[in-house]
Order: structure tokens, then sequence, then C-alpha cells
């Protein structure tokens, strides 16, 4: 009889538990009443962590700076951060559930375009603020745009121009341009046509699938095209990949290479230390060696303290200003209403690490610059300089 | 299949989701809204996995399609959504026919690696057919008339299809037809003897399994209010059938289970850390060692044990 009991007992316990846990499931969620909430959207794991956890950084660092100073009209910053998973359809599960749940009253992200143009939908539809500080597809504030969408990242319109500067400079001649074959290097590649001035021009393009490993058929069409300089797009884990594959090849040493999706950066120098192509201009949203200003060595400093390395990433400095433009929209409106946030930050100028920016009113972007240079071997390092480094908008 | 009071647990069930946006806030309210889509996807799947035998890891590509022709429709050609609906059905159940006209002549592995192809295949087009589809950026900004604009009246609406599809599904398994797939996936030879047509079998069995998922994929393109083209991607075909089988393939309403429990754990364990794929795997590893029947059938086993316990008959 005791171990029919028991039995029951077990099945019964097991019942309660799962009452509670449900109960759990539909109490109220914990929220600090006395908060200014912020929802960051990022990549997190898989192939996009290494843009999305340094991309945090910039969040703590901006955050930790403005609640050691007393916050923000009284009130702490806190932020909440969510997994992308570079998943359109997860990014917005994930941006709903920051606002409905726990009360997020802007939103920061993400690194995909295609991600954030979803995560634009859900702003648009709850009346929330979306701040894109990295996505850099110009839909955002065009073709898609509406009046709670800020993007502060260098959009392909700005990149294209200023590569369109480079080219000048490396009297590019006849141009091949190569980069995934999706939205970003359309635009991205449609700006610089547009800027080029006259004896310079687009002569092939050679379109590689995202994410593909095997750079051996591009590398065959770079050095059989009769272009003098290379225009390229290809980014991260695949820009490493090409370069590796190419250089037995001595591609670099055939034609001139100007290089977009900041692979200028440290992250990506250092990934490739002496196999990284010597003389290839390129860009980077910020660089440790090359302070502009006190104001940004400060940053720099500080920022090295966060992550533990005076190597420090490029991506902090995106989220940091987005942060920051949020913050003082926030002081200025006296309150977190989305409507009055929006006229706050209408025409916000303010100064950055690099320098002064100012949203533009009408299309809600900011003219943000980038580090352009040629990347060249410093003595007592394997890893590759961008020198001289010009801070260029 | 056919649990003890199926139907009562099933109608039960119905009933308290309903009540979901009088008790719950407006997270659990979206957060139910996702749930019955993937569910819906799901069950769709348990059709050719479960009740079939036919393992497919691109069942994703019509859920895609569904969920593509409904924000295409209604968006792009301004037409009426149960219309939108209808064709969205229409026009994933006309392409699983067609992939499963090539597909389920070939068994097994072949047969799974053959609908992953075509899977990969609707994801370029997806990606390329960018007039249409919008391309790497997806279908962003697709019209809802304002009858089911707001969450709560979605949700109802998601709820309304949900429970149609459940029943329609239901009322398939259970069928002649249900049987028979049933009988090809234990036995494929003995069920060609005994006089069946084997592959147009298959065929039906996979068009609708289409079907259903195309319109799950329309629910989740009107809910987003866009579609992407990562829901076509292999990935989203191997996490639907993550959620079957963690639900119990043998059960009709083990997939809904699944996909109820790994919708929840993805969003709260990432609500808690940037770790979530470790956790999530421990978690999955343990149901999966603990309950290789699913959850439905850790579940009934569960009841069985209570019953005998209260029967005093001592099942250990």
């Amino acid at each position: 009889m005791f171990g029919i009991y028991s039995k029951a007992r077990r099945v019964f316990a097991l019942e309660i538990i799962a009452l509670v846990m449900g109960l759990g499931l539909f109490s109220a969620p914990s929220m600090s009443a006395d908060t200014i909430k912020i929802g960051v959207l990022l990549p997190t794991s898989g192939g996009g962590a290494s843009y999305g956890i340094p991309a945090e950084n910039g969040i703590k660092l901006a955050i930790n700076e403005i609640n050691q100073a007393g916050g923000v009209n009284g009130k702490m910053l806190e932020y909440f951060i969510r997994d992308t998973k570079l998943k359109p359809a997860v990014a917005s599960a994930a941006a709903r559930e920051l606002i409905t749940k726990e009360g997020v009253h802007v939103l920061v992200g993400a690194v995909s375009s295609g991600v954030t143009l979803a995560m634009s939908e859900v702003a648009k539809q709850e009346k929330i603020i979306l701040f894109a500080p990295i996505s850099k597809s110009i839909a955002l504030t065009e073709s898609k745009f509406h009046k709670y969408m800020f993007q502060s990242s260098a959009n392909t319109n700005i990149e294209g121009r200023v590569m369109a500067g480079v080219m000048k400079k490396v009297e590019a001649g006849k141009i091949c341009a190569t980069g995934y074959d999706y939205a970003y290097s359309h635009d991205f590649f449609a700006s610089l046509e547009s800027n080029l001035e006259e004896g310079m021009a687009i002569v092939d393009t050679f379109y590689v699938k995202l994410g593909t490993k095997d750079y051996n058929a591009l590398i065959s069409q770079l050095m059989g095209s009769d272009c003098d300089t290379v225009a390229g797009l290809i980014w991260g884990g695949g820009f490493v990949s090409m370069v590796k594959q190419a250089n037995p090849f001595g591609l670099f040493d055939q034609k001139k290479f100007v290089w977009g999706a900041e692979v200028g950066s440290h992250e990506m120098s250092n990934s490739l230390k002496g196999d990284y192509p010597e003389g290839m201009w390129a860009n980077s949203y910020d660089l440790w060696y090359s302070p502009l200003s006190d104001a940004h060595q400060a940053f720099l400093d500080d920022l090295a303290e966060l992550e533990g390395q005076k190597e420090t990433n490029m991506y902090p400095v995106t989220t940091y200003n987005a942060v920051k433009f949020l913050a003082k929209a926030i002081e200025i409106s006296g309150g977190t209403d989305s409507d009055a946030l929006v006229t706050a930050l209408e025409g916000m100028a303010m100064e950055t690490p690099l320098g002064p920016m100012t949203i533009d009113p009408e299309t809600h972007r900011t003219e943000t610059g980038e580090f352009w240079g040629p990347m060249k071997k410093i003595e007592g390092s394997d890893v590759l300089r961008m020198s001289p480094a010009e801070y260029v908008y | 299949m056919r649990p003890r009071g199926g139907v009562q647990w099933t109608l039960f069930g119905l009933f308290l989701v309903a009540l979901v946006p009088v008790v719950g806030e407006r997270y659990y309210v979206d957060l139910t809204t996702q749930i019955l889509i993937y569910a819906l996807f799901a069950l769709s799947l348990n059709i050719l996995v479960g009740y079939c035998g036919n393992l497919s890891f691109g069942h994703a590509a019509f859920f895609a399609i569904g969920g593509y022709a409904c924000v295409i429709l209604t968006t792009t050609y301004e037409v009426t959504l149960i219309i939108s609906l209808g064709l969205s059905v229409l026009i994933s159940a006309v392409a699983a026919a067609a992939i499963g006209y090539v597909c389920v002549r070939l068994a097994a592995m072949h047969f799974a690696m053959l609908t992953l192809a075509f899977s990969m295949l609707v994801w370029s087009i997806a990606i390329k057919w960018t007039p249409v589809t919008g391309g790497d950026d997806g279908f962003v900004g697709a019209t809802l008339p304002d009858l089911i604009s707001n969450p709560v009246s979605f949700f109802y609406f998601a709820l309304l299809i949900f429970s149609t599809g459940l029943i329609l599904l239901r009322v398939i398994c259970t069928s002649t037809f249900g049987r028979a797939m049933i009988a090809i996936r234990e036995n494929e030879t003995r069920a060609t003897f005994m006089g069946m047509d084997v592959r147009k079998i298959r065929l039906q069995a996979f068009t609708i399994a289409g079907a259903f998922a195309g319109l799950a994929g329309a629910l989740l393109g009107l809910y987003n209010r866009g579609m992407y083209p990562e829901s076509a991607f292999w990935t989203e075909s191997g996490q639907v059938l993550i959620m079957v089988l963690l639900g119990g393939m043998h059960s009709f309403i083990g997939p809904v289970l699944g996909a109820a429990a790994l919708y929840i754990l993805e969003t709260m364990i990432n609500q808690y850390t940037e770790y979530w794929q470790i956790v999530l795997g421990v978690i999955l590893l343990g149901v999966v060692l603990i309950a290789p029947d699913g959850l439905a059938g850790l579940l009934s086993g569960f009841r069985k044990r209570k019953d005998d316990s209260v029967t005093g008959v001592d099942s250990e």
C-alpha cells in the first residue's frame, strides 16, 4: 500500500510542479520600474558572433559611462540583449518579446541588413524607435523608411562614394568589382559606379555566393580580367579564406586592390597577420592605433579596459554612439515616449569619439565616416596596420 | 496514434489556448501565436515522418512557398486575405506535388537528400528573384486587413486556422488513407503485396504535408508582415524535424507538444543566457535520453503509471 501511495504522490508532485511552472509562465514579468530599458538585438552565436559580441561591448561601455554619471534624468539605463541568430524571423520574435515582456523603450541592432529590415517592421508596428548602428542597407532609410527608423552606419551610398574617392587617389583605371551576391554588394557597386570620375569604369563584376569557402574560380576570373584595380566587398571569414587561397597565385602582386566592408580593421589584419596583402587599400570603423582626438583616445582607453586588450575591436564605437544618441534624446524629451524621442533625434548633433555627428531630420541618417588607407607592415609586428589612416566621410 | 480521450483533451487544450488573451499579457499572446504557427508546421511534417515513414530534410521549402505566396498576393497584387490564403495552400500543394513526383521514386536517405536539394533550390529562388521576393533582404512590409492587424485578433485568426488544420489533419490521419500511410511506414513491401499503390499514397501524403506547411508559412508571413529566405533554408527544415522528434512522431498531437516545448525553450533560454545553444543542447539531450518516444510518449507513460498506481498494479 505504501508503495502505491508513494507512486501516486510522485505523480501528484509532478503535476504540481507542472502547474506551478505553468502559472509562472503566465505571471507578470519582472521589471525594474525606474530604469530606462534598451533592447539590443545582435548575433551572439554562430558566424555573426564575431560582430555581435564586440558590438555589445560598445553598448556596455556607453551604459556604464552614463550610469556612473548619474543616469539620464535621474534614471539608470539597463539593456536586454537577444541573439538574432542572423535570422529575420527570430529577430522579429525577439524584438516583440523585448517590447512586450521586458518593456524596453528603444531598440538597437542588428548586424545583417535583412535582419534589421525585419526588426524595422516590428518597430513600425509597435511604434518604437529602432536605431541601426551597423546595418548598411540603404533600404532601411529609403524604400522601407518609417519615422521610428534611424540609421547611423556608413551606408552603401556613403561607402560607395568614399571608395570612388579612393579609386581616384590610386588612379584605378579599369575596375573589376567582386563581392557576395546580395543587396549590400549590389547597392554598393551601384553607388561606386555612379560616383566614379571620368576615365574610370567598372568593366567586370564577379559575384560569389554568400558564405562560400572556395574562391578558386573567382581568383582565376580576377587574374584573367584585364582590369587595373579590384574593388572588393567580400568580408569576414570569407575575406580571410579568399586571401589565403589567392596568395600562392600572386594575385595581389598583379593589380591594385581597394577593399571595403571593413577588412582594414585590426580584427581582420590580426586574423591574417603576414598573409595580409600589403598595399591593399581598406577601411575600418575604428582603429585602436589611430586616435583622432583626446576624446577618441579616452574612448579607446576605456574600451581597452573593458575588453582587456589594447588592440580593441572596431564595432563598439558604432553601438556606443547609438546609445549616446538615444540617451541624449531621452534627456531632451524628458521621457521615453517614442514620438517625443523621434522629434528629439531629428536634427540632433552630437560630439562622438570620432567627431561630430548629426542626424538628418529628413532621412534619419548620419554621415558616418570610416578610416581608409593602405595596409602596411609595421616594424616589430607581424600584424599590418593602415598607414596613413585617413578618416573620411 | 489514437490516444484515449484524445479528442476531448484536444478540444480542452484549444479552449485553454483560447483563454490566453483573457488571462495572459500581450507577450504570451504573441508567444502562443508563434507556437500555433510552428505547431501547424510540425503537424504537417509528421504526416510524412510519423505516418508515412519518409524522412524529409526539405519541408521548409513549402513553408516558405506558402509564406511568400501569401504576402506577395496580399501586398503586391492586393488579393483579399481569404483568397490569398487559399491560393497559398494551392500553390504549396502544387509545388509539393511536382517536387514529390520526383522524390517519392526514391526511398530512405536518397529521398531525404533529394528533398533537401529541392529545398535549397527554393531558397536560391527566394534569394535570386529579387523583384518578386525581395531577394536577400526578404519581402518586407506585407499588408494585413484591419480586422487581424491587432495582436489579439491575429491570435484568434491563427487559432482558427490552426484548429481547422488540426481537425483536417486528424480526419486524414484517422481515415483509411491514414491507415494506409501507417501500413507503408511499417512494411512497404507488405503494403505493396496488399494491393496498395505505395508511390501514389506517398505522393498524396507529400502533397498534403506540403499544403499544410504552406498554410503555416502563410500564417508566419502575415504574422511577421514579411517573409525571408531563411525560412526555406535547410536549418528551418532541421528545426521542424527536431520539433517532431521532441514531441513524438508516433503521436498525432506529439509535434504540437514538440513545437511548443522547443519554441518556449529557445525563447526563454535566449532571455537568460547568451550561451543558449549549450543549455538547449543539454536539455534536448536529456529529453531524448529520458523519453525516446518524445514528450507525448513521456506523458502517456506518466498517465499509464498513474492509472496503474490507482488500480494497484505495480508497473515497476
